[in-house]
């Protein structure tokens, strides 16, 4: 990059949200029932007040309404917040580790909620909490349990040393993928459900599930912008970020709780999406910089947009037969990646 | 004016005790070298200046404060550092690394004050980097990267400057261009400089004193003349030197002999 020539950020933004909304009013007139962009936007907006009273939809049958805000919308909502918490959590992942490779699974919680789904299938999952199913309940349980073993295991005296910190992820993730298949193995009539939920799919999502999500992920979220500045500066090391100012140790301990939390209520309804906290950081940041500042929420931003996409093509593509959404981020995912990589001139990632 | 002072200082890595009662005081606008052989802790006692490291008994004091009672963006206003390793990790702009020197004097996402944005301006300056300010960190050239992180240093605005072996991986040219801006800043803005060196003869051109770590401790502290002299660094550090003093210059130059 020569000179940096800085893309006007309000007009990013504000292309950001209107290409949000599309993708939105987009999804919900897609599927079985073809209600189409106009009639959605119409449906959609008959329940915004303020614009309501300008929009009459009571020559579009009822069930539009129905379909729209009981089946689709609520699942859109979350395919949103799910791709905003792991864009989000991948970009302090990376800049807090320094490294590219880095995303939000990568302490472990992935395989820590695979687990806790897992035994939650193999254990029955008849009871029910405030409508949501025991099996997000252990999945947030195996998410938050295996990271907080890494943790203890990588802090040493306050100290948080990443090299320590990657290398428990991985190993306390080994484990858990060994016992997942453990107990693939012992109770075959669950293997199918086990390996689709690693693949992740947004099919059990409903209002109740956006509830849940929303507050975690929105506040969550806020504190991590919040925070940009101090991963702008803790990204060039430990050592140059504390003499600038920054207690490193303690900023580290709040990413990682925040992110953990993030991650964990993400995954937990939808399973582990795989990709889109890998590629959405480094695909902003080709159009960004890395400065975080803006790299944060233009990925909060994107991330959204893009498992919206996903999800929609992972229920219309092969209907009704529903695709795991895991693979349609990696098979569009991985094109659209490798083409930014082979284009730009910036080839070091970090 | 006295304006940093460690006071028998003690640190641990674990069983291994590096700094052994090490005690310096550093005055304002003065240019301090600080050499001894590897392993002798003279990185260890930078770290524990500027508050990476907590020491294990003793303190240090700015101003008469002790640190600890400080908060780190408060320390990070008296004391910066111009670390060892200036790999920066991600590709920010010469600019973006520069204006994180502003760090201490800002929270959360408050945007930089025309203040900030003028101290960030006269680092560049000082430092002859503004015409690289839109390249990335990591295109520029070892000498060029070192003025960077030396103008972030600037642009912190900080009484002292810590530097730990800032030229030992520069050409001559770069360490002379290196070493005089950190002199001059010594001289011209009355900062002090404390400079981790290896080479003894950098420390006889430009520290205006020096402090000779030996095992942890301090084994002798004084003008250039008196601490680098045959008998002091031949016991130190464990090898014949002959110490001569130079016809142009009027400053001491070192060679070590081989053993051969």
């Amino acid at each position: 990059m020569k000179k940096e020539r800085k893309p006007p950020y309000f007009l990013v933004y504000t292309a950001l949200f209107v290409a949000l909304a599309a993708a939105v009013v987009f999804s919900a007139g897609t599927g079985s029932a073809s209600i189409g962009f106009i009639d959605s936007l119409r449906v959609l907006l008959s329940k915004v007040p303020m614009v309501k009273n300008l929009i009459d939809i009571s020559s579009l049958p009822d069930s539009y309404t129905t379909i729209i805000f009981s089946v689709r919308l609520p699942r859109i909502i979350a395919s949103l917040l799910c791709g905003t918490g792991l864009s989000v959590c991948g970009v302090v992942f990376q800049g807090m580790f320094r490294n590219p490779m880095a995303d939000p699974y990568v302490l472990g919680i992935s395989s820590g909620a695979v687990l806790g789904a897992a035994l939650a299938f193999v254990t029955g999952t008849q009871a029910t909490l405030f409508n949501l199913g025991l099996v997000p309940l252990y999945a947030f349980i195996g998410a938050i349990a295996a990271t907080t073993v890494v943790y203890l295991i990588a802090q040493k005296g306050g100290r948080l040393v990443t090299n320590t910190l990657i290398l428990s992820g991985i190993a306390i993730g080994f484990l858990c993928s060994s016992l997942v298949s453990l107990i693939i193995i012992a109770s075959r009539e669950q293997a199918t459900r086990i390996i689709f939920w690693t693949m992740g799919s947004m099919t059990g999502t409903s209002w109740q599930t956006v509830m849940v999500m929303f507050p975690f992920i929105l506040i969550g979220t806020v504190i991590l912008i919040l925070n940009s500045n101090n991963l702008n500066v803790l990204s060039t090391g430990d050592e140059t970020a504390v003499s600038l100012g920054i207690n490193a140790s303690l900023l580290k301990k709040l990413l990682l709780l925040v992110a953990s939390m993030i991650t964990a209520v993400s995954v937990c309804f939808s399973g582990t999406i795989g990709f889109v906290g890998l590629i959405i950081p480094h695909a902003v940041r080709f159009l960004t910089g890395p400065n975080h500042k803006r790299l944060m929420p233009v990925s909060a931003l994107a991330g959204g947009i893009f498992l919206v996409l996903c999800d929609t093509l992972a229920r219309t593509l092969f209907a009704p037969t529903q695709i795991p959404i895991g693979v349609i981020t990696s098979v569009i995912g991985v094109p659209f990646f490798i083409s930014l990589i082979v284009r730009s001139k910036r080839r070091n990632l970090i | 004016m006295r304006i940093l002072s460690a006071k028998n200082l003690h640190y641990s890595y674990g069983k291994n005790e590096v700094l052994k009662d090490v005690s310096m005081d550093f005055y304002q606008g003065t240019f301090y070298g600080i050499i001894g052989p590897n392993g002798c802790g003279k990185s260890t006692f930078l770290k524990n200046l500027y508050g990476y490291f907590t020491p294990s008994k003793g303190s240090i004091s700015i101003h008469d404060e002790n640190i600890k009672s400080m908060k780190a963006r408060q320390r990070a206003k008296y004391i910066a550092y111009v670390p060892q390793d200036t790999n920066t990790g991600f590709d920010f702009s010469v600019y973006d690394v520069i204006a994180m020197g502003r760090n201490p004097y800002h929270s959360g996402l408050q945007p930089m004050s025309a203040e900030d944005h003028d101290k960030i301006i006269e680092a560049m300056e000082e430092t002859s980097t503004i015409h690289l300010k839109d390249k990335s960190i990591n295109e520029l050239s070892g000498g060029e990267k070192q003025r960077a992180i030396l103008a972030r240093a600037f642009a912190q605005d900080s009484e002292i400057i810590l530097m730990d072996e800032p030229v030992s991986m520069l050409d001559i040219n770069h360490q002379v261009e290196i070493m005089d801006l950190a002199r001059s800043l010594a001289d011209k803005n009355y900062k002090t400089i404390i400079c981790v060196l290896h080479d003894l003869n950098l420390a006889a051109q430009y520290a205006q004193h020096i402090f000779l770590m030996s095992n942890g401790q301090l084994a002798k502290s004084g003008m250039p003349d008196e601490v680098l002299t045959k008998e002091i660094l031949t016991d130190v550090y464990g090898v014949s030197v002959k110490v001569d003093v130079d016809p142009v210059t009027g400053l001491k130059t070192i060679v070590p002999l081989s053993r051969l």
